[in-house]
């Protein structure tokens, strides 16, 4: 019996906790605190604590054509022929779930091809606040129901009305409006109630918290003039929008488009709007590590590695650089991402560049000055390392 | 040939040992791996750095002397994985370093037959309690102006925290001091009255230590007859060297528990009082419940919840689709649960609303014992939710075809 703790990231929400992946004889079979991390000091919510088996269930393992299980050379030579659409004919539609150096390395398939690039359920806008500073708030304005959707982010907003905060929330009934000292329940909110604004005004040290795919919300925010926190649903949105990489948009000229899934169990189907939309596309390649609502209308298939199965970093919503460590190894007949986007652009008759993920960080770095202040190396620490203001 | 009671001073005869003082643990989970007396070894390793210690299951013998040295911001609580990931120990035997709630909790998860103690050999650990990682380095930063990352050991020592750094510097704080000014050890530990865990099967430590062996050798008190066994094996081995204790240290050892008894008594009293009583009492729990966001962290963590049907996800008694949850997953847990609690802080540590869970249960369960007079981890008494065993109770229950308890549990 070989037992082990290998400390990652959640792979869930982007507030970015750390926990410890419980591995049996190379198998994930629980998931234990990590009290040392900075973000969540061991606290986990409902999602944190299923992070071992989230990625496991309903995995891809053989490469399908067309509803027909297929072999890697039959299923990369059929995704090869994205080649024959013009570059304004191919979308690639990234996931926010992937690590920073997997995202760098679709990202640049894409700039390669001459493809447009975009997120599905990513998000946009730059906080201006840390997760640690909301402790310090007198007045937080909550724009819908953020203490539920990112609950060690609501943990700061707890601790803060436990530093005297007021709690002002705007949007429908939920988790966060019960928390508040006051409430307006509205399910759009285009403008503040009267007295929200007077009260933020008079506050040495207000906030206002609202998630980055919450337009409305943002539009609000901006307004105020205040420190914001902007939040990311998922564990690596915030590199996502740091690489320029911005929400998806498909076009009437798409006819053909590469998608990178990953998505954790108890997740919502993301896929579901635009799911008709694919179906009518004349190609579109999945790379995903587990069955989705894609795996339906896709006409090729690439199973690829899980979290749990590599190294990398992903960035938390405030920034934070973090190490993902690789738990267990994928299971046979599965490829890297990174491999996958390799012999695809191979067989299209382009390279993109290859190595370590240390390797691929240090060339991400070099491009993107966000995260031009850190090396491989300093992420690996339990605080990360935050991504540089540019 | 020592028995339950015997105590002694012991130390490595190990040159590759080099244990906090005198290795004298490390090398008896050493003996005991080697001789196959267990499969495994379910110890505490320092991770990243002084404040990262993780939970290690070692089978190899020479990976042991790794996991030397104390580490006070291990908050964590080892016997309820040997029920999640060893099976229970029931085809596996088990060695495992014991903290006083460590040791609580395996009883406890015992008397449940979640645990078989005949395959478990428990090592406590003197403890005067543990500070939690992000606690600790804030309080180097702000109270001490030292770095955090520049720590390379921390100690416990004459009511001191002292911090030992990379260029040889050395300070300590009161803990009276720090946790006067909110950080410190866990509130939790502040309430402890197990210093020394004499439940498990041998109880080591530091204190006590007097004399030319100071520094160089470990309090060992044995606690059981298998403690006496692997003991003995182990000086007849020639793993330890033993020698009996200076009567001077038995006095200095007895008069830090009392002191630190006491401590934890004042500190009892102090929290709760400020819970207030009665109806403000349960106004106060109530308010502090209402941020749960049901994670069920307190329940997956905690040593007494092992019920492979949790009433707190029954749709009768608890709308799943609500959070907060009703009050009433709180009231189920206090009713399962208070009678046993061991006081681990773990329900509360772990919660990511904030809720001191811990503080409520534990105020709770020292009612209890004055009305009931069961205390919980210092034996295998049977509080009296623990004489069923689960699924053949549920089954026998739903055999009778009604749901009145007292129709199902009291009548003849």
């Amino acid at each position: 019996m070989q037992m082990k703790y290998v400390t990652t990231i959640c792979p869930y929400c982007g507030t970015g906790c750390a926990l410890n992946l419980v591995v049996r004889d190379g198998k994930t079979v629980g998931v234990a605190p990590s009290n040392r991390s900075p973000v969540c000091s061991g606290k986990l919510c409902s999602r944190g604590l299923h992070a071992a088996d989230a990625l496991n269930e309903g995995r891809v393992v053989q490469p399908v054509v067309k509803g027909e299980t297929s072999d890697w050379e039959t299923a990369i030579g059929k995704a090869a022929e994205l080649k024959k659409y013009a570059a304004g004919e191919i979308i690639i539609i990234t996931s926010p779930r992937i690590t920073n150096e997997t995202q760098y390395l679709v990202w640049k398939f894409a700039h390669s091809l001459g493809a447009a690039i975009g997120v599905i359920h990513g998000g946009s806008g730059v906080p201006t606040v840390k997760l640690d500073e909301l402790k310090d708030a007198d007045v937080i304005l909550a724009l819908g129901n953020v203490m539920q959707a990112l609950p060690l982010t609501g943990n700061r907003i707890l601790q803060a009305k436990e530093n005297g905060a007021r709690l002002l929330y705007l949007g429908p009934q939920s988790y966060t409006a019960v928390q508040a000292d006051t409430v307006e329940i509205t399910d759009e909110y285009k403008e503040l109630p009267p007295g929200f604004g007077a009260l933020l005004k008079n506050a040495a040290h207000p906030a206002v918290v609202y998630m980055a795919n919450d337009s409305a919300a943002a539009k609000l925010a901006e307004g105020l003039g205040i420190s914001a926190a902007v939040l990311y649903d998922t564990n690596n949105g915030r590199g996502t929008s740091l690489m320029g990489i911005g929400p998806l948009s498909l076009q009437e000229s798409t006819k053909a488009a590469l998608v990178i899934a990953e998505t954790p169990l108890m997740e919502q189907d993301i896929y579901a709007d635009i799911l008709q939309k694919l179906d009518s596309l004349e190609l579109t390649v999945v790379a995903a590590s587990a069955e989705t609502s894609l795996s339906a209308i896709a006409d090729i298939v690439l199973p690829i590695a899980s979290q749990h199965e590599s190294d990398g970093t992903v960035t938390n919503w405030e920034g934070r650089v973090q190490m993902l460590r690789k738990a267990v190894d994928s299971p046979e007949g599965v490829k890297s991402l990174q491999e996958v986007l390799a012999e695809l652009a191979e067989k299209m008759g382009f390279g993109i560049p290859s190595g370590t993920p240390e390797e691929m960080y240090t060339a991400l770095a070099g491009e993107i000055s966000a995260f031009g202040n850190s090396t491989y190396e300093q992420i690996a620490k339990p605080e990360g390392v935050f991504v540089q203001e540019v | 040939m020592s028995e339950k009671g015997d105590m002694f001073y012991a130390w490595t005869k190990s040159a590759d040992i080099k244990g906090e003082c005198g290795g004298a643990v490390i090398s008896l989970l050493k003996y005991a791996l080697e001789q196959k007396i267990v499969d495994v070894v379910l110890t505490v390793r320092k991770g990243y750095d002084v404040y990262d210690p993780l939970p290690v299951f070692i089978t190899d013998p020479a990976e042991l002397a790794s996991c030397a040295g104390s580490l006070h911001c291990g908050t964590f609580l080892l016997p309820k994985l040997i029920k999640k990931y060893l099976n229970g120990a029931k085809d596996i035997k088990v060695a495992i370093t014991v903290k006083g709630c460590d040791v609580k909790a395996l009883y406890e998860l015992a008397k449940r037959q979640q645990i078989n103690m005949d395959n478990v050999l428990s090592i406590g650990l003197n403890c005067g309690g543990s500070v939690s990682p992000t606690v600790a380095r804030k309080m180097i930063e702000e109270k001490y102006g030292i770095d955090p990352d520049d720590v390379v050991k921390e100690e416990i020592d004459k009511g001191q925290f002292i911090v030992m750094t990379k260029d040889g510097q050395h300070k300590g704080i009161k803990i009276d001091e720090l946790e006067e000014e909110g950080v410190g050890r866990r509130a939790n530990c502040q309430r402890c009255e197990t210093k020394i865990p004499r439940q498990a099967d041998l109880a080591c430590g530091n204190w006590g230590v007097f004399g030319e062996k100071a520094g160089k050798a470990t309090f060992v008190e044995i606690c059981s007859a298998k403690g006496a066994s692997v003991f003995d094996g182990a000086v007849n081995n020639g793993a330890i060297d033993i020698c009996g204790p200076d009567p001077k240290g038995l006095e200095i050892r007895g008069k830090i528990e009392t002191v630190m008894i006491k401590m934890g008594k004042k500190a009892q009293k102090s929290q709760f009082d400020e819970l207030q009583e009665g109806r403000d009492r349960l106004t106060t729990i109530m308010n502090y419940s209402s941020r749960c966001i049901a994670c069920r962290a307190c329940i997956e963590n905690c040593p007494i919840c092992y019920c492979v049907e949790c009433s707190t996800l029954k749709p009768h008694l608890i709308d799943q689709t609500k959070t907060p949850p009703d009050f009433m997953f709180h009231l189920i847990r206090f009713a399962h649960i208070a009678d046993s609690c061991v006081n681990c802080g773990q329900c509360q540590e772990l919660c990511p609303a904030e809720i001191p869970n811990a503080l409520f249960m534990h105020a709770q369960q020292v009612e209890l014992e004055k009305m009931f007079g069961h205390t919980p981890g210092v034996d295998m008494t049977l509080p009296v939710l623990a004489y069923a065993e689960e699924p053949e109770e549920r089954r026998r229950l739903n055999d009778t075809g009604s749901d009145m308890i007292f129709e199902n549990v009291f009548r003849e």
